[in-house]
């Protein structure tokens, strides 16, 4: 008798071990429903239930995606002295839905002048005088927020964005307060990939021909960010 | 062994879905396409829909919903749905008493230092509501010289409880000036300052403040008399409980 109800056991629990195997196996499959599952599971289940039930809702959890860092790239033209490439890079803050901050930095190379040009020998500025710096704080406001299409079955958002800031360049060994302008358009690729074109200007005073002058510096640039 | 895999399954499980969850308790919820109040609307969920919470970006919430999809949500409409407690869910809405409880306040400001053009962020801390420390950095523009400026003020607010409100400040730091390079060559000075000043901060809305102050300085040159020299500052601050 009690051999009999020991192989009975043993029968019962293999098929119980094969029947947790077929269910494990039909979860990973995912093709047909699991079987019904064991009372041994149940108790398993029942421990670790609490771990995923029941949260409470906790503000500070919730991961924020406010801050956007980016680089971009493209062409400066530098009043009288040619259109350069340009390297920039920006932190922007975005504090409400349309409304952003951002702290600029970039710089470039300034090319020769015309004068330089013809006159052959004759240089304004030395090497380091060429080199262009500026940093600027600017608000930047979503005037037109919206949606573009790829086909039919691809939509992202997008905005077209006007700034406003002012900053300080530092150019041909003088450093001038600048006021600077523009849009941009930005396009949503992802939750925290964002690609972008600007279009600035830079607007300061310069000495460099003797008598001050008020130039205007247009930026053209595409670049890249990502939200953190 | 064959708990031990389910085990790791079910853990698996547990850490994907690590989303806040919270459950639509009033008849309908709006899910727009994006981050912004003109985005279309393109899903109602229903009373007893639950919703994964996934994250922010100013006042709207990425959720996942049943289906799967995502879509975005507005502040206080999720306010008005539970968490699984069933408690309804609390998210902070800035306000004057978030700008009177404020503990860190970022500043930018743009003004006139004698002529020169003055470029200047700072960061303050309150120690209490009246009195806080602020550390500025600033670089002015002027005609004949550039120059930066760093310098650490005591700034007391009499009624930090009202929208407008007052401060004074008292402060010392140092001033680096750096005469043109177009002019005839005269050396770089290095000078320590002290500061008296007044200003008022205006609360607008959220975390934005606006913020305008006077300064008197003065400037402790090698020369014979001291410099003396005015600021006058406007600019915004956001600020951080």
């Amino acid at each position: 008798m009690n051999k009999v109800n020991f192989l009975k056991n043993g029968v019962l629990s293999l098929t119980g071990l094969m029947l947790s195997g077929c269910s494990l196996l039909s979860f990973d499959g995912a093709s047909e429903p699991p079987p019904p599952p064991e009372r041994e599971q149940d108790t398993e289940e029942a421990i670790f239930e609490p771990e995923v039930a029941r949260q409470t809702f906790k503000e500070d959890e919730i991961d924020t995606e406010n801050l956007e860092i980016g680089l971009r790239y493209g062409i400066l033209s530098i009043e009288d002295f040619e259109v350069n490439e340009i390297v920039a890079a920006q932190v922007n803050y975005h504090f409400i839905e349309d409304l952003f901050l951002s702290l600029n930095y970039g710089q470039a190379t300034a090319g020769q002048s015309s004068y330089e040009r013809l006159s052959g020998a004759a240089q304004l500025l030395t090497e380091d005088e060429r080199d262009y710096r500026f940093y600027n704080a600017s608000v930047g406001f979503d005037l037109f927020p919206g949606e573009v299409f790829f086909g039919s079955d691809y939509a992202y958002n997008s905005a077209l964005y006007v700034t406003l800031g002012a900053g300080s360049t530092d150019f041909a060994g003088d450093e001038q307060f600048t006021l600077n302008f523009g849009f941009g358009f930005r396009f949503v690729a992802t939750d925290w990939l964002t690609l972008q074109v600007l279009m600035q200007n830079y607007v300061f005073d310069s000495t460099v021909f003797g008598e001050e002058k008020t130039t205007n510096n247009f930026e053209l640039t595409g670049g890249i960010s990502v939200f953190f | 062994m064959v708990f031990i895999l389910q085990l790791g399954f079910v853990s698996a499980v547990v850490a994907e879905d690590d989303f806040m969850r919270v459950k639509v308790v009033t008849p309908f919820l709006d899910v727009h396409t994006g981050p912004g109040r003109g985005f279309p609307k393109f899903y109602i969920a229903e009373r007893g829909e639950w919703l994964q919470v996934m994250q922010r970006k100013t006042d709207w919430f990425l959720v996942r919903l049943g289906n799967g999809k995502e879509g975005w949500v507005h502040r206080e409409a999720l306010q008005l749905t539970v968490d699984e407690t069933g408690e309804p869910i609390n998210i902070e809405d800035p306000s004057l008493q978030s700008f009177i409880n404020r503990r860190w306040e970022a500043s930018m400001l743009f003004g006139d230092f004698s002529g020169a053009s003055s470029l200047s962020v700072a960061i303050n801390h309150s120690f209490t509501p009246n009195i806080a420390v602020e550390g500025m950095f600033s670089q002015m523009l002027g005609d004949f010289s550039s120059s930066y400026k760093a310098h650490i003020n005591l700034v007391h607010q009499a009624f930090p409880e009202w929208r407008v409100s007052p401060f004074v400040m008292v402060g010392a730091g140092i001033i680096h000036t750096d005469p043109k390079a177009t002019l005839i060559e005269t050396d770089n000075r290095d000078d320590e300052l002290l500061l008296v000043g007044l200003g008022v901060r205006v609360y607008l809305t959220r975390y934005f403040v606006l913020r305008s102050d006077y300064r008197n300085y003065v400037i402790l040159t090698d020369l014979n008399e001291d410099e003396e020299v005015d600021e006058w500052t406007l600019g915004f601050s956001v600020f951080f409980n």
